[in-house]
C-alpha cells in the first residue's frame, strides 16, 4: 500500500521535471535546390531606396511574371549605384533598367538595348534650393554646397552639373559638389540646410512633393535643365532572344491594356517603347562634352 | 535521553504512528512544492528563452529587410555578424524564399540550399507571424518571415541553445532537494520529541488507571508541565475517580440497605441457582426451617417442602419464566412441625438477558389458613341461618302479598259496588233532566243531585287512584296528544266556576308553550283540574292565574305555575298538604277526600316531574309544577272522530231494525239502559245473568250485546267466550259495560273476546257513540251545536216577554253601561229562567251585538 503509494507519488514528480531532448536535429544543407526553376533577375538602378522600389517596380515585375510562368523574374534592388553598377557591370543582372549613362557603360559589358522608358521630356535636371535662402542666379550657389545623389546620375547629377558649369558657375572650384547617395536624399539635405542647393529629376520630386507635402512646400524647383534621352533597358546577351524579346514586347505593350496603364501610371510614366543600342549614343555625346566642360568622368570598369 | 532515532521511537504505535505522519507529511508537502516550483520555473524559463528567440529572429528580419531587397550580400553579411555574438547563439541566417542560404553565421553555408524535413516548411509562403521548426530541451529554432507588406522576400533564422536553463534547473532541483531533507529531518525530531513527550504523560495516566483496577482508589493522576490536552485529561480522569469512589460507596451503602430489607422481611425469602440448590437466603428462611444459613447454602431447594416433586415443578416452571404465583406448598421444620406457605417465583437475569436462576417468596398463611378453616365453619352457621330467615321472609312476604291482594280485590270490588249504584242515580238524573217537561226548579234539584253524583264518584276515583299509586299498579300513558287543547278545556271548565265565585281567571301563556307534547293526557288534566280546581275552591277574592311556559336546562321541561291570591298556607303547614287525607282549613261538604294534592304530586313525581309551592300567608299561593317536556307535532295526533253533535233524539231512517240484548244484573241499570235505547228506537231485550244471555243469543240473534262484567250465575267473560263459540258468535258485537276502574281489567276483556267496553257510570252520549262506531248506526240529533255561526242570532220581542220587567229594565240598563260584569249577572239571570233564550242572548252579547238586544228590549216593552 505504502509502496505502490510512494511509486506513484515518485512519478509523478519526475513527470514535473524537463527531460533532455533525445536527438537534437540541425539544418542540412546542399548545394543545389532540389528541383527549383532558373529564375532571370530583374534590377532597377536606385531610383528610390530598396523599399520604395519593391512598391512601385513589384507590380510591375509581378505582372510580367504572370505572362512569363515557366521563366520567371525577380526583382532586384541595390543599396546604391555603386553597388547596381558593379552587379551590372559585373554581369550578375540578367535583366536591367540602368539610367542613360548606365544603360551605354552597360553596351560595353555585353548588354543590349531593347527599349526604353517613353516620353524623353522627363529626363531633365532640376536644381531645388530653399524658398527663404534668398538665392536668386546661379551664382549665388558660389561657394555654397551642393547636393547631388551620385557622380553618375545624368539626370539628377551631370545634367545640373552642365547647366551651372554653362551657366557662369564653376562647378568643381566654386561649389562643394556632395554626393548623398539618393534622390530623396539630395532633396533632404536641401531642406534640412545642409546644402544650398541639391539636384534631382521629375520623377523623384513628384513623389517627395505627393509624400512629404510640408517639406517640399519649404523647396522650390530654381532651375530646370535641358532634357536628354530617357532610361534605357538592357538584357544581357546570354539571355535566350526569345525571352528578351516576350519582355520587350510585354513592356512596349504595357499601355494598350487596362492593366499596364494603371501600373504605368504608379511608375509615373506614359509608357515603354522598343530601342536599340544606337539611340544612346547621344549620352556619349553628352559625356564627351560633360568630361570636357566639368569633370571628367571614370572608366566603367569591365 | 537516548538521541533521536527508531530506537527512539520504537516504544508504541502511538509514537510511531505521530513520527509517521510528521515525516511523510512534511515529505508529501515539500516534495510537491519543489516539483510545482521547479516545473513552473522551467515553463517560465523555456517561454522567455523561446521569447528571445521569437524576438532575435524578428530583429533580424528587420534588420535584413533592406539588404535582402537588394541582394546585397555583403551588407547582409555584416547584420549576421553583428547578431553572432548573441549568447547560446546556435546558428543565425537569412533564407530566400526558395530556400537559398543568403547569409549564415557560418559563412560555409552561404550560398547553399536547406535540404532537411523540418525546414521545407520555409519554402511555401509564411502562415503566422513566426514558424517554430525546432522547440526541444536543448534547443529551440524559429523562423520569421521578410516581408515588404504582402510581398514575402525571404526568411529570419535563428536556433538558440537551451543548455543553460537545463543547468539552471538541475541546479534549482538539487538545492530545493537538499531543503526537503533537512525539513524532512527537523520534521522527525520534533515529532518524535512530541511523541515521547506525549507517551510519557499518557503512560503516567495508564498507570493510574492500572492502579485503580488493581482496587488501589485512592491513587490520582499527577501530570507535570505546562496545562494542556493531556493535564486536563488527567483533572477530568481524577474527576471521574473521584465520583467512581463517591459512587460505589453508595453503592455499598445501597447494598447493605437492601440487605437489611431482605434480612428484615418476615417472609422467607430465597435465590436458586439453575442447578435447583439455594445459592441465597435470609434470616425468615432460617427460621421457617430451623436451620442456620451455611447449613442451607447449596442445598437442594425442593428437599424443604413436604412435596418436593411438586416444588421441584414449580421451580421448572417459573425456570421456564412461566408465572408462579401464590402457590400453596408446605414448609418442613427440623422440628418437624409443618408451615404453609403460599410460594411465589421468578427468574432473574444478568445484564445480558442470561437466566442466573429464579427468586423464591415464601408467604407464611399458616395462621391465615387457620382463620379460613374458623370463618368457613362461621359461614356455614350464618348460611343455615339466613335459610331459615329467608324462609321465613318468604312466608312474610307471601302473607303480605296476599293482604295485598286482598285490599286490591277489595278495592275493586268496593268501587264496582259504589259506582254500579251511581251509574243509576247519574243516568236517571240526566234522563230527567232531558225531560222538557221538567219545571226549572226541579231541573236545578236535578243538577244538585248530578253534581253530587259526579263529585262522589271523583270520590270514588281519586280514593281508587290512590289505592292504585300504593299497590305500584298505575301505568302511565305515553301517546301524542293536544296539551293546548287539554288546557283550553281545563281553563274553560274552570272559567264558569271561577265566574261562579266572581274570581279572575287569567292564562298566561309563553310563545314558546308547546301545542303538542308525549305523555299522559288524562293524568296530566287530573292534575290541571286538581291544582285549579283547589285556586278557584279556596280564593275567595282576587283571582287565579295558571302561566305556562318551557324551561329549556339539560333538559327540556314544562312548567306550569297556577297562582292564587287565596289565604295562603303557612309554611309549617306546606309539606303536609301533600300528605293524604290532609286538608286546610275548615272542613266541610264537598271540600274533597284530602286525597287531590296527594294524587296529584304523586302523578307529577311518576312522570318524572316536580312540584313545589310558594306560599304566603294572606297574599296567597304557587303551585309550580316542572315535568319532561317531549314535544310531538301535529301529524303524530290521532283525532278520535269528532263527534259534533248534540243530544239523540232518534235512529235516522232507512236504517235496519237493531236489535239490542243487555246482559245485566242490576236492575236499575236493566231500566237505565233499556230506556236510553228504548228513547231513540232500538229494539231491546234484557238477561239478568250470563247464562241467560247466552240462550237469548241463542233464542233472538241480537245485533248487539251490552256485557255487564259482574253477574251471578255467569259472568260476562264467561258468557262472551261462550257466545263466540255458537253459530253467529263471531259477527255479533259484544261490549262490556264494567263498575271496575282498574285498566288492567280492559285487556282481560277483550282478550276474553269482546269488542270494547264503557265504564260505568256511562253518559247517554258514550253509549250511543260506542253503538255508532261497531254498528254503523245512525242518529238524528237534537242540532247541531253552533260552530261559531257566521249567520247571527235573530231574537224577538216574544222571544223576552216570559223576562220579569225588573230583569229586562237591569239587562237594559247593563247594555246601556256597557259593563260586562253587570251583563253577565245579567245573562245569568236570564239563563236561570230560560236556558236557552240565556244562551241566545249571550251569544249576541258575545258578538257585543247590544244594540239589537236593546232593540228587541224596547220593542217589548212599546209592546206593552
Amino acid at each position: 500500500m505504502l509502496k505502490g503509494w510512494a511509486t506513484v507519488w515518485c512519478m509523478a514528480l519526475v513527470a514535473c521535471v524537463p527531460q533532455p531532448d533525445a536527438a537534437p536535429t540541425a539544418p542540412q544543407y546542399s548545394v543545389q535546390a532540389s528541383g527549383a526553376v532558373r529564375q532571370y533577375v530583374f534590377a532597377i538602378h536606385p531610383l528610390h531606396n530598396p523599399a520604395r522600389l519593391f512598391a512601385v517596380y513589384g507590380p510591375l515585375i509581378d505582372h510580367l511574371n504572370r505572362q512569363l510562368p515557366d521563366t520567371p523574374l525577380r526583382l532586384e534592388a541595390s543599396r546604391n549605384y555603386e553597388e547596381f553598377e558593379k552587379k551590372l557591370y559585373n554581369r550578375q543582372l540578367d535583366f536591367a533598367l540602368p539610367n542613360p549613362y548606365q544603360t551605354l557603360n552597360a553596351l560595353k559589358h555585353g548588354y543590349r538595348v531593347i527599349a526604353k522608358m517613353g516620353d524623353d521630356q522627363l529626363f531633365t535636371g532640376l536644381i531645388l534650393v530653399r524658398r527663404d535662402s534668398g538665392i536668386a542666379q546661379v551664382s549665388d550657389l558660389k561657394g555654397k554646397k551642393v547636393a547631388y545623389p551620385a557622380s553618375t546620375a545624368l539626370a539628377a547629377t551631370m545634367l545640373p552639373q552642365y547647366y551651372l558649369q554653362t551657366h557662369g558657375l564653376d562647378v568643381q572650384h566654386d561649389t562643394e559638389s556632395l554626393y548623398v547617395g539618393s534622390q530623396e536624399s539630395a532633396i533632404l539635405n536641401v531642406y534640412y540646410g545642409h546644402t544650398a542647393a541639391g539636384a534631382t529629376w521629375p520623377l523623384p520630386w513628384r513623389e517627395f512633393q505627393s509624400e512629404q507635402p510640408d517639406k517640399a512646400a519649404a523647396l522650390e524647383v530654381k532651375w530646370q535643365t535641358p532634357s536628354l534621352i530617357n532610361n534605357g533597358i538592357v538584357v544581357r546577351n546570354d539571355v535566350p532572344p526569345e525571352l528578351a524579346e516576350k519582355v520587350t514586347v510585354l513592356l512596349t505593350t504595357l499601355h494598350t491594356i487596362p492593366e499596364g496603364e494603371a501600373l504605368l501610371k504608379q511608375l509615373d510614366l506614359p509608357h515603354f517603347e522598343r530601342a536599340n543600342n544606337q539611340r544612346y549614343q547621344v549620352i556619349q555625346e553628352f559625356l564627351n562634352l560633360f568630361s570636357q566642360k566639368v569633370r571628367p568622368l571614370p572608366e566603367a570598369k569591365p | 535521553m537516548t538521541a533521536p532515532g527508531w530506537s527512539l521511537v520504537a516504544g508504541g504505535a502511538f509514537k510511531r504512528q505521530i513520527v509517521l505522519v510528521f515525516v511523510l507529511g512534511f515529505l508529501c508537502l515539500f516534495s510537491a512544492l519543489v516539483a510545482f516550483l521547479v516545473r513552473a520555473q522551467s515553463q517560465s524559463l523555456y517561454k522567455e528563452n523561446h521569447n528571445a528567440a521569437q524576438g532575435l529572429a524578428q530583429s533580424l528580419a528587420v534588420s535584413s529587410r533592406a539588404w535582402v531587397l537588394a541582394n546585397d550580400l555583403v551588407g547582409l553579411e555584416e547584420v549576421i555578424t553583428s547578431f553572432g555574438i548573441y549568447p547560446h547563439l546556435r546558428y543565425a541566417m537569412l533564407l530566400s524564399p526558395t530556400g537559398r542560404v543568403l547569409a549564415h553565421t557560418d559563412p560555409a553555408k552561404i550560398g547553399l540550399f536547406l535540404s532537411d524535413a523540418s525546414s521545407q516548411v520555409l519554402f511555401k509562403p509564411p502562415t503566422g507571424p513566426y514558424q517554430t521548426l525546432l522547440e526541444g530541451a536543448d534547443t529551440i529554432d524559429i523562423a520569421v518571415p521578410i516581408s515588404l507588406g504582402p510581398r514575402h522576400i525571404g526568411w529570419a533564422r535563428v536556433a538558440l541553445g537551451r543548455e543553460n536553463i537545463r543547468t539552471d534547473l538541475h541546479a534549482m532541483m538539487v538545492s530545493s532537494w537538499f531543503f526537503v531533507g533537512l525539513a524532512t529531518a527537523l520534521a522527525f525530531v520534533a515529532s518524535a520529541v512530541i511523541a515521547n513527550r506525549l507517551s510519557r504523560r499518557i503512560a503516567a495516566l495508564v498507570g493510574v488507571a492500572d492502579n485503580v483496577r488493581a482496587g488501589d482508589t485512592s491513587v490520582r493522576a499527577d501530570i507535570a508541565g505546562a496545562a494542556d490536552e493531556v493535564t486536563l485529561l488527567a483533572h477530568s480522569f481524577n474527576r471521574m475517580l473521584d465520583t467512581l469512589e463517591h459512587n460505589e460507596q453508595a453503592l455499598r451503602t445501597a447494598s447493605r440497605y437492601s440487605r437489611s430489607l431482605i434480612e428484615a422481611h418476615l417472609d422467607p425469602l430465597l435465590v436458586v441457582g439453575l442447578d435447583g440448590k439455594v445459592s441465597d437466603l435470609n434470616h425468615a428462611a432460617e427460621v421457617i426451617t430451623g436451620r442456620n444459613r451455611q447449613s442451607l447454602l447449596g442445598t437442594q431447594f425442593a428437599n424443604h417442602c413436604t412435596a418436593p416433586a411438586q416444588a421441584q415443578d414449580l421451580f421448572v416452571q417459573a425456570l421456564a419464566g412461566e408465572p408462579v404465583t401464590d402457590r400453596a406448598l408446605s414448609i418442613q421444620h427440623v422440628d418437624g412441625y409443618l408451615t404453609h406457605v403460599l410460594y411465589n417465583a421468578g427468574i432473574f437475569l444478568s445484564a445480558s438477558g442470561q437466566v442466573l436462576g429464579v427468586l423464591a417468596a415464601a408467604r407464611d398463611v399458616t395462621e391465615r389458613k387457620r382463620l379460613d378453616e374458623e370463618m368457613r365453619r362461621y359461614k356455614d352457621r350464618l348460611e343455615a341461618e339466613v335459610q331459615q330467615r329467608t324462609a321465613d321472609l318468604v312466608l312474610a312476604r307471601n302473607a303480605a302479598e296476599a293482604a295485598n291482594q286482598a285490599k286490591s280485590a277489595f278495592l275493586a270490588n268496593m268501587s264496582h259496588e259504589l259506582r254500579t249504584p251511581l251509574n243509576a242515580v247519574l243516568g236517571f238524573s240526566n234522563m230527567m233532566r232531558k225531560d222538557p217537561l221538567l219545571p226549572e226548579r226541579q231541573r236545578q234539584n236535578l243538577d244538585i243531585i248530578n253534581r253530587s253524583g259526579e263529585h262522589l264518584l271523583t270520590l270514588i276515583n281519586d280514593v281508587l287512584d290512590m289505592a292504585k299509586i300504593e299497590a305500584g299498579r298505575v301505568q302511565l300513558q305515553h301517546l301524542p296528544f293536544d296539551l293546548g287543547a287539554l288546557v283550553r278545556d281545563v281553563t274553560d271548565m274552570m272559567q264558569i266556576r271561577a265566574q261562579e265565585k266572581g274570581l279572575q281567571l287569567l292564562i298566561d301563556q309563553d310563545s314558546a308553550f308547546p301545542r303538542y307534547i308525549v305523555g299522559d293526557e288524562a293524568r296530566l288534566r287530573q292534575v290541571l283540574i286538581n291544582l285549579l280546581g283547589n285556586a278557584v275552591k279556596f280564593t275567595e277574592q282576587g283571582g287565579v292565574s295558571i302561566r305556562l311556559g318551557t324551561q329549556q336546562n339539560h333538559q327540556s321541561h314544562l312548567v306550569i305555575e297556577i297562582e292564587d291570591s287565596g289565604p295562603g298556607i303557612a309554611a309549617e303547614e306546606q309539606e303536609n298538604i301533600f300528605l293524604p287525607f290532609t286538608q286546610i282549613g275548615e272542613q266541610g261538604i264537598n271540600k274533597g277526600t284530602g286525597l287531590g294534592l296527594t294524587i296529584t304530586r304523586q302523578f307529577i313525581e311518576l312522570m318524572q316531574g316536580k312540584i313545589t309551592l310558594r306560599s304566603t300567608v294572606g297574599v296567597g299561593s304557587v303551585f309550580r309544577i316542572q315535568l319532561p317536556l317531549q314535544e310531538a307535532s301535529e301529524a303524530d295526533m290521532h283525532y278520535p272522530e269528532a263527534i259534533a253533535h248534540g243530544d239523540v233524539l232518534g235512529l235516522e231512517p232507512g236504517q235496519p231494525p237493531w236489535r239490542i240484548l243487555i246482559v245485566e244484573d242490576q236492575r236499575d241499570n236493566q231500566v237505565l239502559l233499556s230506556q236510553l235505547l228504548g228513547s231513540v228506537g232500538f229494539e231491546w231485550r234484557i238477561s239478568e245473568n250470563g247464562a241467560k244471555g247466552v240462550q237469548m243469543f241463542q233464542e233472538w240473534h241480537p245485533d248487539f250485546i251490552w256485557m255487564d262484567h259482574r253477574m251471578p250465575v255467569m259472568d260476562g267473560v264467561e258468557a262472551t267466550q261462550r257466545i263466540r263459540q255458537l253459530p253467529g258468535g263471531q259477527n255479533v258485537k259484544i261490549v262490556a259495560v264494567t263498575a271496575s276502574a282498574l285498566q288492567e281489567q280492559k285487556a282481560e276483556l277483550l282478550a276474553a273476546g269482546m269488542d270494547d267496553f264503557v265504564r260505568k257510570p256511562y253518559r247517554s252520549s258514550e253509549i250511543f257513540d260506542c253503538m255508532a262506531k261497531h254498528l254503523g248506526v245512525r242518529y238524528l240529533y237534537e242540532g247541531l251545536p253552533e260552530p261559531e255561526e257566521s249567520t247571527p242570532p235573530s231574537i224577538t220581542p216574544q222571544m223576552l216577554a216570559i223576562l220579569p220587567e225588573a230583569l229586562c229594565q237591569q239587562l237594559h240598563t247593563a247594555l246601556e253601561s256597557l259593563d260586562s260584569a253587570a251583563i253577565d249577572t245579567a245573562l245569568q239571570l236570564v239563563a236561570a229562567q230560560d236556558a236557552a233564550l240565556g244562551k241566545l242572548l249571550h251569544r249576541l252579547v258575545n258578538n257585543f251585538d247590544y244594540p239589537a238586544i236593546l232593540n228587541t228590549l224596547e220593542a217589548r216593552a212599546h209592546a206593552r
